[in-house]
């Protein structure tokens, strides 16, 4: 198992290099025949499998959550570095004088907070960490897909389809009220 | 650790306390008191009490799986004739418009005599995730409309929404004219490219697809996390601090605490809706574009020619002032009018300052153009 702290300090070799290769090895052995004398394997190539993607998710996770806990606590200890320690220059003798070095902590760990979350590649990475929850989530959906499959149960994906067609049905139903009552709006107004 | 560390330095200054004594007394007394305040703050944190919110007496006229239409109980006999609907966003809760009855924006209304309705959003389940915008504004928005209109006897009303909500306003004002006499809108959302927020950057980034693929409504947790990034420490933390040294303030921890209860009560939001909002809006700005689409209709900003009012908060930090500003580039209308607030999102609706400043000259505004 690859140590992402180390493999992070270690920056020359790519992550995504590290997944692909990970993915090359266990490809070999899907790739093992799955007809008689075979057969066997392909119950445990498909336990494999899922675990196998369970780890590359779980690995990405680990990889971009690092990145955002290390970029968040550089900018703690870069905005921390740009308050004064020097004793003589905060003395605090009153609660005035404590209010208004806890301003101005704040403050500067507010700007160099707000210049982070402000930026394209805090951003980026927001979205990687959201995006390999969602990858999990779905990984877990098809896993448990798999195993619910002789309980004969629907789907996600059938429950799903059911809901788009109600919801597209809603508002066909709704256009045509509307249009009946544009019609009988104009009738009465003949009547008239 | 390195604050202690630094706070260690500061406070145990040999030489200072030396030459008075009285310094270091009273500071002692200080941290008597604050630990007697965080005993309070903690007890406060554990056992929070009911909080009472949207106190002011309405009746609920519509109720569906999606919304409440509700119908304020009218301060005078013969209220303005025009009736407002107030349409609210889909974060967080309506009851901010009404959180307590000194800093009610809906009560100020009633008391300028307006006969005001709001519509008050569900929070939708999974069942509702194909809702989408066209839905929203085109059924849900219109279904209120036509029946306020029915209900009143009128031909038009007021449409008056906040932040999302305003956006939708907007959206339903373009494809149904003909039903509102003026729009008022409150820090609404439109030309995103004018967007510096935090809030901006991460939907700019976002994939969304893959996200309401996975979880199919937004998840209030993720919207949290997002929220947590705004303002973190001057507003996040140092409110905590304001408690505590207010802690003794009953009317100070009632008002805070409606707020807090306001800020985490966050509902889920409709995959579709918020696949929509990030890509349409924040991501393609086709908004400010002319180029949104709600079902076959395309949302067309320049046939707006009705009255707009148009009320932007200039430190607002969840939709940047600039992005509502556009609003009044955008529409037709001869009669529109900007008004700007040195004030916060939050602050703009719900604060002595709204009360004092936006809500009299916006009731003024709305009063010369309705039907008394």
């Amino acid at each position: 198992m690859i140590d992402m702290v180390s493999f992070h300090e270690n920056s020359t070799i790519p992550f995504e290099e590290v997944l692909k290769k990970y993915q090359e090895f266990w490809e070999k052995f899907y790739n093992v025949p799955k007809f008689s004398p075979f057969s066997l394997t392909e119950e445990t190539s498909n336990l494999v499998k899922n675990l196998q993607d369970l780890l590359l998710i779980t690995s990405k996770i680990q990889y971009f959550n690092l990145n955002y806990v290390t970029q968040i606590n550089k900018t703690y200890t870069e905005a921390l570095d740009k308050i004064p320690h020097n004793k003589t220059e905060y003395s605090i003798q009153s609660e005035q004088d404590l209010k208004k070095y806890r301003s101005f902590i704040l403050g500067t760990l507010e700007e160099s907070f707000t210049n982070l979350f402000q930026s394209k590649e805090f951003g980026v990475l927001v979205s990687d960490l959201m995006g390999a929850y969602s990858e999990y989530n779905k990984l877990l959906r098809n896993i448990s897909k798999t195993y619910l499959l002789p309980l004969n149960l629907s789907s996600k994906d059938d429950v799903d389809i059911l809901l788009k067609d109600i919801q597209e049905l809603k508002r066909e139903v709704r256009d045509l009220r509307k249009s009946i009552d544009i019609i009988m709006s104009e009738d009465n107004k003949i009547v008239k | 650790m390195k604050i202690i560390k630094l706070l260690n330095n500061t406070t145990t200054n040999p030489t200072k306390q030396e030459n008075s004594p009285n310094v270091s007394i009273s500071l002692d007394k200080y941290n008597q008191d604050l630990s007697k305040k965080i005993d309070k703050f903690t007890q406060l944190y554990q056992n929070p009490k009911d909080i009472d919110v949207g106190g002011t007496e309405h009746q609920i006229i519509k109720e569906t799986n999606i919304y409440r239409l509700l119908h304020y109980k009218p301060i005078f006999k013969k209220p303005i004739k025009t009736p407002l609907l107030v349409v609210y966003a889909l974060i967080n809760k309506s009851y901010i418009l009404d959180l307590q009855g000194d800093k009610s924006w809906i009560r100020n209304l009633l008391f300028q005599g307006f006969d005001v309705y709001l519509i008050d959003w569900k929070p939708p389940t999974l069942n509702d995730k194909y809702i989408n915008f066209d839905d929203y504004v085109n059924c849900f928005i219109d279904d209120c409309v036509n029946l306020i209109i029915n209900e009143c006897y009128v031909d038009k009303l007021t449409l008056h929404g906040y932040c999302m909500g305003a956006t939708m306003s907007v959206m339903y004002t373009t494809l149904n004219q003909r039903k509102i006499k003026n729009l008022v809108t409150l820090a609404p959302v439109i030309d995103t490219s004018k967007d510096l927020t935090v809030i901006g950057n991460f939907g700019r980034t976002m994939d969304v697809d893959r996200i309401i693929d996975s979880v199919g409504n937004m998840h209030p947790q993720l919207l949290r996390t997002c929220f947590s990034a705004l303002k973190p420490f001057k507003q996040g933390m140092n409110k905590y601090f304001t408690l505590l040294e207010h802690i003794d303030d009953k009317k100070f921890v009632e008002n805070f605490l409606r707020i807090e209860k306001w800020l985490y009560d966050v509902p889920p939001i409709t995959g579709e809706v918020f696949k929509q909002w990030i890509k349409d809006i924040y991501q393609n700005n086709l908004l400010a574009k002319n180029k949104l689409k709600l079902g076959s209709k395309v949302i067309d900003l320049s046939k707006i020619y009705i009255p707009v009012l148009n009320i932007v908060a200039d430190e607002d930090h969840l939709v940047s002032p600039e992005g509502s500003v556009a609003l009044n580039n955008l529409v037709s209308s001869i009669d529109k009018r900007l008004m700007r607030f040195p004030t916060g999102h939050v602050g703009l609706i719900a604060s002595s300052y709204s009360q004092l400043n936006v809500l009299p000259r916006v009731g003024k505004w709305l009063f010369s153009r309705s039907d008394v």
